[in-house]
């Protein structure tokens, strides 16, 4: 089930030097869900979306990027 | 918020769920097939009695953060989604047994033991289902 969208969570993440671990203690989430995010095969909450974009000091647009005609 | 990765490594949620849930509904259908056979007697009732204890322990299993992985979204999600597949599950297959007993006994027959076997097989499919969506990507 993959969802039309795509992330640039691991770019930053490499960018930041950030396990998928860190990132998800500091959203507070299970390393599960930053490995499906990644993968663009789970649909974050707004409050996820949010919050991972703040941990990299970024708008959530830089970092979940939709298709233009599913806006 | 949860520890660090320094830590020490918790149970994940899948790995709680079939400790908790799995074991609990699985002595839920073993009381209940051994109730549609014994009268009740002492035996039987030391099962129930241990079945509480073991409740007990999930409750408290379930309440400790230490042990196992706090549930997150994607968690509740994935649970939400085994329910759902659950109840399709469970409705097709009632509905289908009505049947065949409406055709063979021309009566549907319930007994104590019947209603425990129900209660764990549904629990334990949502468990079983949930650990499924939980593995399906690492």
């Amino acid at each position: 089930m993959e969802h039309n969208f795509q992330t640039k969570i691991k770019e930053l993440r490499a960018a930041h030097n950030m396990s998928q671990e860190e990132l998800a203690v500091k959203v507070g989430v299970r390393r599960e869900t930053i490995a499906r995010l990644e993968k663009s095969v789970y649909n974050p909450s707004l409050k996820l979306a949010i919050d991972i974009a703040r941990a990299f000091g970024k708008a959530v647009e830089e970092v979940f990027i939709f298709p233009e005609e599913d806006v | 918020m949860r520890n660090g990765g320094n830590s020490m490594k918790k149970l994940s949620v899948a790995q709680k769920e079939l400790l908790t849930d799995g074991i609990m509904n699985l002595i839920i259908i073993v009381v209940g097939i051994t109730d549609m056979f014994c009268e009740p007697t002492l035996p039987l009732c030391i099962a129930y009695g241990l079945l509480l204890v073991i409740m007990c322990g999930t409750f408290i299993l379930r309440k400790n953060e230490n042990i196992a992985e706090k549930w997150d979204e994607l968690a509740k999600e994935n649970y939400a989604k085994a329910c759902k597949q659950t109840l399709r599950i469970s409705l097709i297959a009632g509905l289908i047994y009505g049947i065949i007993m409406d055709i063979i006994l021309d009566t549907v027959i319930l007994q104590a033991g019947h209603i425990m076997i129900l209660v764990g097989c549904i629990n334990l499919l949502v468990t079983i289902i949930f650990v499924y969506y939980e593995k399906r990507v690492a």
